[in-house]
């Protein structure tokens, strides 16, 4: 098990290398000067030449590529994740401070995917062909088709119009008030959730379909086990594995899917920093930034092989 | 009267320089003339300190609370001197004070003393001297001395190598900002600029300490904590949220501020501002847009809206480097055809812009009369556009050898991508073709793209809008349309003879004068058509009604009266 968790991890590391090379070079392709966006048009206007080459010298924008690419990495493996470019603000603090409001998202969507996904699809494959089934899979596709960003924004002109309601403003840690928090980020987890709760329904039904039809669940209900002990102890962590296995995946999905839901409900999240970094042409945030998606996306995926074994103990890892 | 000595002083050029004169007779001092060339004249003698103070105007102000603010409040960075956005000014400005500043009880319209208490200029008007009021002291506890103040405005007019200063050019005669006792400083100026005291009372133009400075090797952008005199000190900052500060107990105005503090939430321009101040999460909210004023305004025993243009040209500008954008008529031809008012509604939902001449509606000294007689008056500038002006037009485009808009290359019109300007390309472009049969695409950009094809006049017609620091031509003209300006960008767009008028407008402190060299200057602009002026720029404000004492219903800048040390909170 050791070893296999061992493996996952030194094979995590050219996948991360592999990411970390491809946004480096794509965010170096990419129009747009750095400078002209700081400073502004006023104030580029008002440097000279050899000005802004200085300034390019000391931000070290002359350097041959391969030389930015080895300092990032060096900065990295030493744990300096490095300063914004414009304020100087500590790019650790800031994921600190807003990967938890991100985080708590995440979470909240795939805790909500679970709750909301995981029934639908059992009673829409237990009650097959029926009008709770065509509901079912009505809404499941309903929310596969509109986009997270546009719920969320409905949500947040709902709310306004109808309770004169908006979320608290700026960042509130859980620790600091657990309800204010909530209502932070309870906007974008719930219309997260729902929206991959989807994608949950859809594939429990379809693994709950093939499932109750094995053998070992006819045998359940012959011995005359109760058709909830059936669903819920038989066919359930049977049908559960697939289910996990694009949760992982569905992980991934959110961290990007935040970057726009986060944006429409004003939550300064990850996401939100992401998408100003990247108009700002701040690249060692986003180069970074897109690196911690990266990493979370492994280890997640990883944690989720690993539960496979606890969800069914016929599966061993050597 | 509210503040000191009676020293209220009409920013407007009109009478601006009169009044300076008036008031330093009155304040006892003698006018010398000084030699520019030569040491700094002799300090004339200090007036008496002043005896009344700034404060709100209701009788019975409150003391407390802490005023919620909502709007763009994200500052690329913290040097005031070197940044050129509302995202720096509205949070840092209550940390600072400035020389002289616009009075916040009448929303910005004269200047009284700020940390100089009195100033006098010399007949010739080439040397301004300021006292500095005595046991002003720094949030770190260091004393205000001239060399601070000397040191902050050598940080603006003559920056190092380097460093940013993006309004330097409304200092351009300003040879020598000298020290003439620890409390006296004096500007000397290679020729008069009339508008001179207004520059000096700009809000970006606070007063650092010079250690700070040197320190800091004239490089505050990453200092967010530099101390300044200001009314309210620094609490915390979280970068993209939230700056707190609390009130200056030590403040040299005892009276003020009222508040105990301030927080400025950073919110995006339009709903979300209105928003937090719709569900009271703030007390006041910049920037409402003009799709969420209505709503704020539904609740007119709770709230107060209010509405003020700010000295900008937007527009289209065009790139003289370009054939045959380079050639007058062409030009002119395009700026017959604009149906001005069509451009006003296009954005009316989103963004609120006053009718586009070449004086903006926010320079109610000079533009007023210019405006009302321009307007359905004269010769593109009606509403609708007129047939007569649509057919004169054709006639200067076939004069220019392009009948029918035949021979003309396709146009790029190049858009910024803002929610506003975006709407103006495919309308520009459909006047152009309508009218003129002239062909174009539009091109919309992001800003991280616009600055480099701006920059490098990637463009034939770029649609954007251009800010100035003070509000009269003398500034505004030479900015946006002066030959090398940083307003008037690689555009290859100069007028020698246009230069020297703005030169002349910048000296001239005759009101008679002064208003004939505008009228000549607006005649001369619709002769040489440097840009495509659609409107100048408003910004719509909301308020709980609970705010008193900074009333701005009659606002006229946005840079310039953001301290809110006369607001108090009727709670």
């Amino acid at each position: 098990m050791y070893q296999y968790v061992l493996r996952r991890l030194l094979y995590a590391i050219p996948t991360l290398l592999g990411i970390t090379m491809l946004i480096f070079l794509v965010l170096r392709i990419l129009p747009g000067d750095p400078l002209s966006i700081l400073y502004g048009e006023g104030g580029i206007g008002s440097l000279s030449n050899a000005d802004l080459a200085t300034i390019r010298h000391q931000f070290g924008f002359d350097r041959p590529l391969y030389q930015q690419y080895g300092y990032w990495l060096k900065d990295l493996l030493t744990g300096n994740l490095g300063h914004t470019l414009a304020r100087g603000d500590s790019v650790a603090e800031m994921i600190q401070e807003r990967g938890i409001l991100t985080g708590e998202i995440a979470v909240l969507a795939v805790l909500v995917s679970w709750l909301v996904g995981l029934p639908a699809g059992i009673l829409s494959a237990m009650r097959q062909n029926t009008v709770g089934d065509y509901l079912a899979r009505f809404c499941t596709i309903l929310f596969l088709a509109v986009p997270g960003f546009w719920v969320a924004m409905l949500v947040v002109i709902g709310t306004l119009t109808a309770f004169n309601y908006r979320p608290p403003l700026g960042i509130i840690s859980p620790w600091e008030d657990p309800i204010a928090n909530l209502k932070i980020v309870a906007g974008p987890g719930g219309v997260l959730g729902l929206a991959t709760s989807a994608y949950i329904a859809r594939l429990t039904r379809s693994t709950f379909l093939e499932v109750i039809r094995e053998d070992y669940i006819r045998t359940a209900r012959a011995k005359g086990v109760r058709e909830t002990m059936v669903v819920l102890h038989h066919a359930l962590r049977n049908a559960v594995l697939p289910v996990l296995t694009i949760s992982g995946v569905l992980f991934g999905f959110l961290l990007s899917a935040s970057v726009a839901v986060e944006q429409a409900f004003a939550v300064s999240g990850l996401g939100t920093a992401l998408v100003q970094a990247f108009q700002e042409r701040d690249l060692l945030v986003v180069q970074t930034l897109v690196l911690l998606y990266g990493v979370v996306f492994v280890v997640v995926n990883l944690l989720i092989d690993l539960a496979y074994t606890w969800v069914d103990p016929r599966i061993r890892y050597t | 009267m509210a503040y000191s000595r009676g020293m209220r002083v009409r920013s407007t050029l009109l009478i601006q320089v009169p009044l300076l004169v008036l008031v330093a007779i009155v304040c006892g001092t003698a006018i010398a003339a000084t030699d520019p060339g030569q040491a700094l004249s002799a300090a004339p003698p200090a007036p008496a300190p002043p005896t009344r103070m700034l404060r709100a105007p209701e009788r019975t102000p409150k003391y407390g609370g802490v005023l919620r603010w909502a709007g763009l409040a994200d500052a690329p960075f913290f040097d005031l001197h070197q940044c050129d956005t509302a995202a720096c000014a509205t949070p840092l400005e209550p940390m600072y004070d400035t020389l002289l500043r616009y009075n916040p009880l009448d929303g910005g319209q004269t200047i009284i003393p700020d940390l100089a208490y009195t100033w006098e200029m010399s007949s010739d008007g080439l040397t301004y001297t300021f006292h500095l009021r005595d046991g002003v002291k720094f949030h770190d506890g260091a004393p205000l001395t001239a060399d601070d103040v000397k040191a902050s405005f050598d940080h603006i007019i003559f920056p190092p190598p380097g460093i940013l200063s993006p309004r330097k050019s409304v200092f351009d005669a300003v040879q020598k900002v000298g020290v003439v006792d620890p409390l006296t400083v004096q500007f000397t100026l290679s020729a008069p600029r009339s508008f001179f005291i207004a520059a000096i009372a700009s809000g970006w133009n606070v007063i650092y300490r010079k250690k700070t400075l040197e320190e800091n090797h004239f490089d505050l952008k990453k200092v967010k904590v530099a101390p300044g005199t200001g009314p309210f000190i620094f609490d915390s900052y979280q970068p993209g949220q939230v700056w707190k500060m609390h009130k200056n107990p030590q403040y040299w105005n005892p009276e003020l501020p009222y508040l105990d503090g301030l927080e400025m939430h950073h919110l995006p321009y339009g709903p979300a501002t209105a928003a937090a101040l719709l569900t009271g999460q703030v007390d006041y909210a910049y920037g409402l847009g003009a799709d969420t004023r209505a709503d704020v305004q539904k609740q007119p025993d709770k709230f107060t809206t209010v509405t003020y243009g700010i000295p900008s040209a937007l527009g289209g500008y065009i790139n003289f480097s370009h054939k045959p954008l380079d050639e007058v008529r062409v030009r002119k031809a395009m700026n017959l055809v604009l149906d001005r008012c069509v451009i006003k509604k296009s954005t009316a939902a989103i963004r609120e812009i006053n009718y586009g001449m070449w004086m903006p509606s926010s320079d109610t000294a000079h533009a007023q009369a210019y405006r009302e007689a321009g307007l359905n008056h004269t010769p593109g500038y009606y509403c609708p556009t007129r047939p007569e002006d649509i057919a004169q037009a054709k006639d200067l485009l076939s004069q220019a050898g392009y009948p029918n808009g035949k021979g003309l290359p396709r146009l790029d019109i190049m858009v910024r991508n803002i929610n506003f300007l975006v709407a103006w390309g495919p309308l520009l472009q459909a006047f152009l073709k309508q009218h003129l049969n002239i062909d174009s695409s539009v091109r919309t950009v992001e800003t991280a793209l616009w600055v480099d094809d701006w920059t490098k006049g990637n463009y034939d017609i770029g649609i954007n809008g251009n800010p100035a620091t003070v509000n009269t031509p003398a500034e505004y003209w030479k900015k946006w349309y002066g030959t090398g300006s940083s307003g008037n960008w690689n555009r290859g767009a100069s007028n020698p003879q246009f230069d020297a008028l703005v030169e002349k407008i910048r000296a001239e402190a005759d009101p008679e004068q002064l208003s004939d060299l505008i009228q000549q200057g607006t005649k001369m602009l619709d002769d040489w058509v440097p840009a495509l002026v659609f409107g100048d720029a408003v910004i719509i404000d909301g308020f709980t009604k609970q705010l008193k004492g900074c009333d701005r219903k009659d606002r006229v800048t946005l840079f310039d009266d953001n301290r809110f040390d006369t607001c108090w909170l009727d709670r």
